[in-house]
C-alpha cells in the first residue's frame, strides 16, 4: 500500500510539472508580437515616408574590384562587405576599394564554395562558411588565415552566436547525414550540440531555397527566419523562442500546400503562383526600430516595412524614390530589397545600368529648365551619373529610417 | 488480481514503451537518409535511361527555320554611349548566339557559359556572340574576367529580340547573314549534356 501511495505522488508531481510547462508555453505564445500583413493594403510608397534622408555611394569600379552577382552585403561603421564571385570584397564607407579575400581551393586556409560570411567586429575577424568543404574558416581583415572549424553540415547560412557557438541553417538539404533539422547549433569544435525544426521528408525533395538572410542581430540576441514559415524566432542560450508572427490573415498559405510532394522546386513554386496566398518570406532585415522583409504573391514580390516602435507597417508594391527620382515608379522586386541594415539605416543596391536608366527617364520627363534646376540641386547625384557606365559596380543607397 | 500486480504490469509496460520510443527516434534519422538516398539514385537512373532517347529526338528536332529578324531595328550596347545595330554585328557571317534571358539568375547561366567557353576555346571559333540583359552586363563582365573568357558580348534591352522567349529561359540560336533565326535551343541546367550535343551538332553542320 505504501508503494502505491508513493507511485501516486510521483504521478501527481509529474502532472504538475507538465501543467507548468504548458502554462509557460502559453505565455510564450501570448508574448509573440503580431505583424499583420493585409494584402489589400499594398500601396505605392514614397521614400520620404520611410526614410529621413538617403545618401548615394558609388563603389569604385576597377578590374580587381568589379563584382558579379552580389549574394550578401554587411555594413559596419566604416566598411561595406560584399559576397560575390566566391570572394569577399571590402570597400570603405565612401566606396573606395580596400581588398578582396579570395581563397578558393582545397588547400589549407582555402575554401571550395563561399556560402556565407560573418563579420566579427569584437575580434576583428571574418568567418567564411564553406558548405561543400564543410568547414568555417576564420581570417583577419587582410585575408590572413587564422583558424578552421570542421562542421559536418552542408547548408546555406550561418552566424556566430557567442564566443564558442555558431548557428548553421541547412534548409531542407537531405544530404546531411548528421542532421535532419533546419537549424543546428554547433560548438567551437564543430560538434552539433542542438538541433531545431525537423525537415519533413516531403520537403527534403523540393524545398530548396536560399533565403538571402536567415539571421539578424537584435539588441543582444540573434533573430532567425526561414522561408515558408511565418515565425521570427530568437536564438538564446541554446533555445529558439518564437518572437514575432507574420500574420497574412486570410492570405496565409494553408499547410496542405506544404504537406504535398512536388517533382521539384519549380513545380512547387508554380503551383503557389496560381493561388491568392502569400508565400516565401525572404530578405529579412532587422534594425533597431524596424523590420523589413518581403514575400511573394502570385508573380510579384511585395515588401513590408514594419516599425517595432509604432507597430505601423507599410506594405509596398511600388516605390517612388522622391529624394532622387521624383515621379518615377520603381516596382518592388528582389533587386530593390534592402541588402543590409546597420543601426537605423537600410542599404539597397542599384545596378549602374538601372541608375543611368532612371536618370535618363527623369531627363526625358523634365523640361530643359527643370532638368537644369535638378542638376543644380543634385550636384553629387549628377556627378555620379556623368562618371558612371552601365557595367560599373552598383550604387549603394543608404536610407536613414524615419519614425513612421 | 492484486493492486500490487497491476502496478508491476503498468510499470513494465511504461518501461517497454519508453525503450521503444527511444529506439524509434534513433533509428528514424538513418531510415530517412536511406530512403532519400534511394529516391535520389532512382531519379538519376531514370535520367540516364532517357539520355539515349533524348539525343535522337533532339537531333531530329533541329531541322526547322524560324523568325526573320531582318526588318527589326535591334540595338545592342557596349557602354552608356556606344550602341550598335545587331544587323551590323552579324554582317556577312553566320553566327551562333547565346541570349541570356531577362530574368535569369547567375546559377542558371554559369554552367552553360563554361560549356560554351570550352567549345569556343577548342574550336577557336570567332562566330559566337552572347547577348546579355543591360542590367546584368557587369556580372557577365566580372564573370568573364574570372573565367578568362573572350567571347564577345553585348547588352540588349528587355525583350529586345522579340522572339517571345526572351524573358525566362536563356537560349541559343543560329542566325544566318540574311538574319533568319534557326535552331533555337533552350539549355536545361540539369541536363548539361544536351548543351554539349547542341554545340556538337552546330559545329558539325556550320563551323
Amino acid at each position: 500500500m505504501k508503494k502505491y501511495i508513493i507511485l501516486v505522488l510521483i504521478c501527481a508531481i509529474y502532472a504538475a510539472c507538465q501543467s507548468k510547462k504548458k502554462d509557460s508555453k502559453k505565455n510564450e505564445i501570448k508574448n509573440i508580437e503580431n505583424i499583420y500583413v493585409d494584402l489589400n493594403k499594398a500601396q505605392k510608397v514614397k521614400f520620404s515616408k520611410l526614410y529621413d534622408n538617403i545618401k548615394w555611394v558609388k563603389l569604385q569600379s576597377e578590374s580587381i574590384s568589379l563584382m558579379g552577382e552580389i549574394q550578401k552585403m554587411e555594413v559596419d561603421d566604416d566598411k561595406f562587405y560584399f559576397q560575390s564571385n566566391n570572394s569577399l570584397y571590402i570597400f570603405s564607407a565612401k566606396g573606395e576599394f580596400i581588398t578582396r579575400i579570395s581563397n578558393q581551393g582545397n588547400g589549407p586556409g582555402e575554401y571550395l564554395v563561399f556560402s556565407d560570411f560573418f563579420i566579427d567586429k569584437m575580434n576583428n575577424s571574418i568567418f567564411i562558411y564553406d558548405s561543400k568543404g564543410r568547414k568555417i574558416n576564420e581570417y583577419d581583415y587582410n585575408g590572413v588565415f587564422i583558424n578552421r572549424i570542421d562542421i559536418d553540415l552542408d547548408g546555406y547560412a550561418f552566424t556566430k552566436l557567442d564566443k564558442n557557438k555558431f548557428a548553421v541553417y541547412i534548409g531542407s538539404a537531405y544530404y546531411n547525414e548528421k542532421s535532419n533539422s533546419r537549424l543546428n547549433i554547433i560548438d567551437s569544435k564543430g560538434e552539433i550540440i542542438k538541433k531545431f525544426i525537423r525537415i519533413k521528408d516531403n520537403e527534403a525533395k523540393f524545398m530548396h531555397f536560399g533565403d538571402l538572410t536567415n539571421f539578424q542581430k537584435f539588441n543582444d540576441g540573434v533573430s532567425f527566419l526561414y522561408s515558408f514559415n511565418d515565425t521570427i524566432y530568437s536564438i538564446r542560450e541554446d533555445k529558439i523562442i518564437p518572437r514575432m508572427y507574420i500574420d497574412f490573415g486570410e492570405n496565409k498559405l494553408p499547410n496542405r500546400y506544404l504537406d504535398k510532394t512536388y517533382k521539384d522546386v519549380m513545380q512547387f513554386l508554380e503551383s503557389l503562383k496560381e493561388t491568392d496566398y502569400a508565400f516565401r518570406v525572404i530578405g529579412f532585415f532587422e534594425s533597431k526600430d524596424a523590420i523589413v522583409f518581403s514575400f511573394m504573391h502570385k508573380y510579384d514580390l511585395v515588401h513590408v516595412y514594419y516599425s517595432k516602435v509604432s507597430k505601423n507597417s507599410f506594405i509596398v508594391d511600388t516605390f517612388i524614390n522622391d529624394f532622387s527620382f521624383p515621379e518615377i515608379d520603381i516596382v518592388s522586386s528582389f533587386s530593390n530589397l534592402p541588402k543590409a541594415s546597420y543601426n537605423n539605416n537600410f542599404y539597397t543596391i542599384m545596378s549602374a545600368y538601372e541608375f543611368i536608366d532612371k536618370m535618363d527617364k527623369l531627363k526625358a520627363k523634365m523640361s530643359y529648365s527643370e532638368w537644369e534646376l535638378y542638376k543644380i540641386e543634385n550636384v553629387e547625384l549628377f556627378s555620379i551619373y556623368e562618371s558612371t557606365d552601365i557595367d560599373d559596380n552598383p550604387m549603394i543607397v543608404v536610407g536613414k529610417l524615419n519614425k513612421f | 488480481m492484486k493492486v500490487k500486480n497491476w502496478i508491476i504490469i503498468t510499470l513494465i509496460l511504461t518501461v517497454l514503451f519508453t525503450v521503444y520510443t527511444f529506439l524509434s527516434i534513433n533509428n528514424d534519422l538513418q531510415l530517412r537518409n536511406d530512403f532519400l538516398k534511394e529516391e535520389n539514385k532512382n531519379q538519376s537512373k531514370k535520367s540516364n535511361d532517357l539520355k539515349g532517347k533524348f539525343k535522337q529526338t533532339f537531333m531530329n528536332s533541329l531541322y526547322y527555320d524560324n523568325t526573320d529578324l531582318s526588318q527589326k531595328d535591334i540595338q545592342l550596347s557596349k557602354s552608356k554611349s556606344e550602341s550598335i545595330a545587331f544587323k551590323s554585328i552579324i554582317g556577312e557571317k553566320n553566327r551562333l548566339v547565346y541570349r541570356i534571358s531577362d530574368d535569369v539568375c547567375s546559377i542558371c547561366f554559369d554552367q552553360v557559359i563554361e560549356e560554351l567557353k570550352k567549345f569556343y576555346d577548342k574550336k577557336d571559333i570567332e562566330d559566337i556572340i552572347i547577348l546579355v540583359p543591360l542590367d546584368r552586363m557587369r556580372e557577365l563582365k566580372s564573370y568573364f574576367d574570372e573565367l578568362k573568357c573572350n567571347i564577345p558580348f553585348y547588352g540588349i534591352s528587355k525583350n529586345g529580340l522579340g522572339l517571345g522567349i526572351d524573358q525566362y529561359s536563356p537560349f541559343f540560336f543560329y542566325i544566318d547573314k540574311s538574319m533568319l533565326v534557326k535552331h533555337v535551343f533552350i539549355p536545361a541546367k540539369a541536363e548539361i549534356e544536351s548543351t554539349q550535343i547542341y554545340l556538337e551538332v552546330m559545329d558539325e553542320r556550320y563551323f
